[in-house]
């Protein structure tokens, strides 16, 4: 054999394209045409998707090979399950999530990274998050992870590698509107994610493509199963990743240990103790451990925690809120102004609230709810959609809560006052 | 698709496929069996164990078939330690394979004293450590060539000191294997491994090779292979490898031109601002095959996978990492406290070659290389949040 020169002595052959193999769909050309428009690039360009082996970032890579792009997928490896913490299924980004990703990659006859990020999210995202839940904040992981994770490193790895975007299995709708990135809710009312990518700005918001947002699960999970992807009918991730088939209270409780602290009134009256902080969530009513808690006894709800690991517990009405500041904030277009009406949601598929822009700079926006919003948490991410709140608001931005008052008598006729000068469509 | 990667695995030889394709109509039966059909397969594993023994210098009795050279260095290590005369200390050098060094940590664990000799900034271990190291050992173990720098290391000399020592000695002739010409009657070893596909034969054969008179604790009692490896034979794997043992010297032919080709790769390496060369040796110190360079501001992985991208299959220095990432343990045990090279050991990439590559496949590769990385440094240091 020596002396013979070989011109491809080992070749990669694609494993397998089964996604190819399917029969036309009838829908397949006007659907492929769209996610090329979503695209904005010529079918041959060198694409990345994020790969977390579910059943919406496969799809992306499979509608993206059917739309003629140059796929491949990277996947990171973010942390590794406690053995004694191991859910069936479920999450995303665990080993398991990893092979998935590796079977459609390899049904679709496209190639497949992992990177280890497990170092770098155990330090910016796990640490912090049970960090900040030990000082009393509602930290949400999954935003961080979507700004250091998928908004840096993903985006830089695939510069690095030649691709013209990156694409995620998000629900939301990302365009440019005016020459302007615009982020706009998935139209799927259900499953939209545009709360946490809220980070979204600068080069990141150019780069990226989130190719399902208008698109409903069900359809979905109807191309993926058409292009036979091995991942079409696998269960849904919702939960914390990381905290595998614990809470995440009993993640961080594992983590900090026993800091027993008091539970008060809203007047500081002592009414119990407490083991730990990390069991508690603003808005919380059961499993408070207070005396006295037969039928007749008022509910009592937790309205705040302190970082010195006081929760403070009250009454219903306590919960709402009347203005909220929000610190670290990004703004994807330019920040909103004094006397603006802007939509306020402070949590996941929570509704977004009217509120007025009292006062902005270059830390902090402070806003006053013109509707009622309740249990709005340190530490949580306030997000931020132009009004008039209907689907296609754009997302302005947001930040971090850092401070949320009640004030219920001042709150009431302020807002009825407001409600007058503002009109809703 | 252009194949750079050949310390990893080489292509699968034409002789050696042909030789499995001629075995497959007559795979039925066990060549343990007293019957035709037995001693027919029988027969294909002695020629082959003829032909490997050949290729070796050495005795047919003394070639242990295994699934490959990592079964073969845990045969001898453990099989050695595994006996209760042997001393336990155990000298081997720091650029061994993982399959030697995780399992000298087992046996550390064990109660085995383990000395691990450095390397020296040429990538070549320092005989005179070895020296201090071997009296009063059981075994010592050092490769014959470097997989990530293709250096080749003293091991005559280490031998030659075992055996003053008393020392059973073992090497790991893997990536020496149609590398460079050898014979082991130049080496005075007690234990040899060898693998297939390094040389063009199927992953999943290697052999052992266990000088008469040697004892060993088999890991897997049983009757074949001597007593030292039972199961029934990878009849396939075997025979393509003793067709590609026979086809040594085709292999070892080759190697001035790959040489010469991958001279002129690195002369056009050099082209490129800040590009570093590891265990830049003498001539006759390397296998002529291998390139260890570290790219300046390209992390390893990047450029593998940019390069596979683009259709060039090489292998990275360090693992697929950020942040803490996981330097290869070779390339780092250079100049350990020296921090530009351990920086330089994240960014540092292995393109080698065979007998199979091409002038084109390097024209090729020049063709595209500095725009990649001129790519990947314009985009800055990847940042770890």
């Amino acid at each position: 054999m020596m002396g013979v020169e070989s011109p491809t002595p080992m070749d990669c052959p694609i494993v397998s394209p089964i996604a190819l193999r399917g029969s036309p769909d009838p829908l397949a050309q006007p659907l492929l045409q769209a996610v090329r428009d979503d695209m904005a690039l010529p079918p041959g360009t060198r694409v990345a998707v994020a790969m977390s082996g579910g059943v919406d970032s496969s799809t992306v890579a499979g509608l993206l090979v059917q739309a003629g792009y140059e796929v491949f997928g990277l996947t990171a490896r973010l942390y590794d399950v406690d053995p004694r913490h191991v859910p069936t299924s479920g999450t995303c980004c665990a080993p398991d999530d990893a092979r998935d990703a590796r079977a459609v990659a390899q049904a679709l006859g496209i190639r497949h990274y992992v990177l280890d990020e497990r170092e770098s999210f155990a330090r910016t995202v796990v640490d912090r998050f049970v960090q900040q839940w030990d000082q009393g904040l509602t930290p949400n992981p999954c935003v961080e992870c979507n700004r250091s994770l998928k908004f840096g490193r993903l985006v830089e790895v695939a510069r690095a590698l030649g691709a013209q975007a990156l694409a995620t299995g998000h629900y939301a709708r990302l365009d440019l509107h005016q020459g302007q990135p615009r982020l706009r809710r998935g139209l799927d009312a259900a499953k939209d994610q545009a709360y946490f990518l809220y980070p979204l700005a600068g080069f990141a918001a150019r780069f990226l493509r989130f190719p399902l947002g208008c698109l409903d699960k069900t359809e979905v999970r109807a191309h993926a199963a058409q292009m036979r992807l091995p991942t079409a009918s696998k269960r849904e991730s919702m939960d914390i990743c990381f905290v595998g088939a614990q809470t995440a209270k009993e993640f961080v409780q594992e983590r900090v240990g026993a800091r027993p602290g008091v539970i008060v009134d809203a007047q500081g009256v002592k009414l119990a103790q407490h083991q730990g902080i990390a069991g508690f969530t603003v808005g919380q009513r059961h499993g408070l451990g207070l005396p006295g808690q037969g039928p007749q006894a008022p509910v009592r709800y937790v309205i705040d925690k302190r970082p010195d690991g006081t929760v403070i517990v009250g009454e219903k009405q306590q919960l709402l809120v009347d203005t909220v500041t929000l610190q670290t904030c990004t703004w994807l277009v330019g920040p909103p102004t004094v006397g603006q009406t802007v939509l306020l949601q402070v949590r996941h598929r929570g509704q977004a609230v009217p509120a007025l822009v009292q006062s902005i700079d270059s830390t902090q926006i402070t806003l006053q709810l013109l509707g009622e919003l309740s249990a709005a948490a340190r530490g949580q991410s306030g997000v931020l959609f132009q009004a008039p709140a209907w689907v296609d608001s754009p997302l302005l931005g947001g930040g971090l809560i850092t401070s949320a008052s009640n004030r219920p008598a001042r709150a009431d006729a302020r807002r009825q006052e407001l409600e007058i000068s503002v009109s809703f469509t | 698709m252009h194949y750079l990667d050949h310390n990893a695995s080489a292509p699968l030889d034409p002789v050696a496929q042909a030789a499995m394709i001629a075995t497959l109509p007559e795979l039925s039966g066990n060549p343990a069996s007293v019957h035709g059909r037995g001693q027919a397969l029988r027969a294909r594993i002695d020629e082959a164990r003829r032909q490997v023994a050949r290729g070796l210098g050495c005795s047919p009795a003394e070639i242990i078939f295994t699934s490959g050279a990592s079964e073969a260095n845990s045969l001898a290590i453990s099989g050695t330690f595994g006996l209760p005369e042997t001393r336990r200390r155990f000298v081997t050098s720091v650029l061994e394979h993982a399959s030697v060094l995780r399992l000298a940590q087992q046996w550390s664990q064990a109660g085995v004293e383990l000395l691990s000799v450095a390397a020296k900034n040429s990538g070549i271990t320092d005989i005179s450590q070895f020296a201090a190291a071997l009296p009063q050992a059981g075994l010592c173990s050092l490769q014959l060539v470097n997989s990530e720098l293709g250096t080749i290391q003293p091991v005559a000399q280490v031998a030659a000191l075992a055996r003053s020592h008393g020392v059973r000695m073992h090497s790991d002739l893997t990536q020496a294997l149609g590398k460079i010409a050898f014979s082991l009657a130049e080496f005075d070893l007690d234990l040899a491994s060898v693998s297939g596909h390094k040389i063009g034969g199927p992953a999943g054969v290697g052999a052992l090779y266990v000088r008469r008179g040697v004892a060993l604790q088999p890991l897997q009692p049983g009757f074949q292979e001597m007593g030292l490896r039972a199961g029934t034979e990878n009849i396939l794997g075997i025979v393509a490898f003793g067709a590609v043992m026979a086809a040594l010297s085709d292999r070892l032919a080759a190697v001035p031109r790959v040489r010469q080709i991958r001279d002129q790769l690195w002369h056009f390496l050099q082209t490129i601002p800040d590009v570093h060369r590891h265990a830049l040796v003498a001539a006759e110190d390397e296998t002529g095959n291998t390139l260890s360079v570290a790219v300046a501001g390209v992390p390893s992985a990047t450029l593998v996978m940019a390069l596979d991208l683009d259709g060039f299959c090489i292998s990275a220095g360090s693992a697929c990492s950020s942040g803490s990432l996981q330097v290869s343990a070779a390339i780092a045990s250079l100049r350990p406290d020296d921090a530009r090279h351990q920086a330089l050991a994240q960014q540092t990439v292995r393109i080698s070659l065979g007998p199979e590559t091409t002038a084109t496949d390097i024209s090729a590769l020049t063709a595209v290389l500095p725009r990649i990385i001129q790519r990947i440094r314009d985009i800055g240091p990847l940042s770890v949040p």
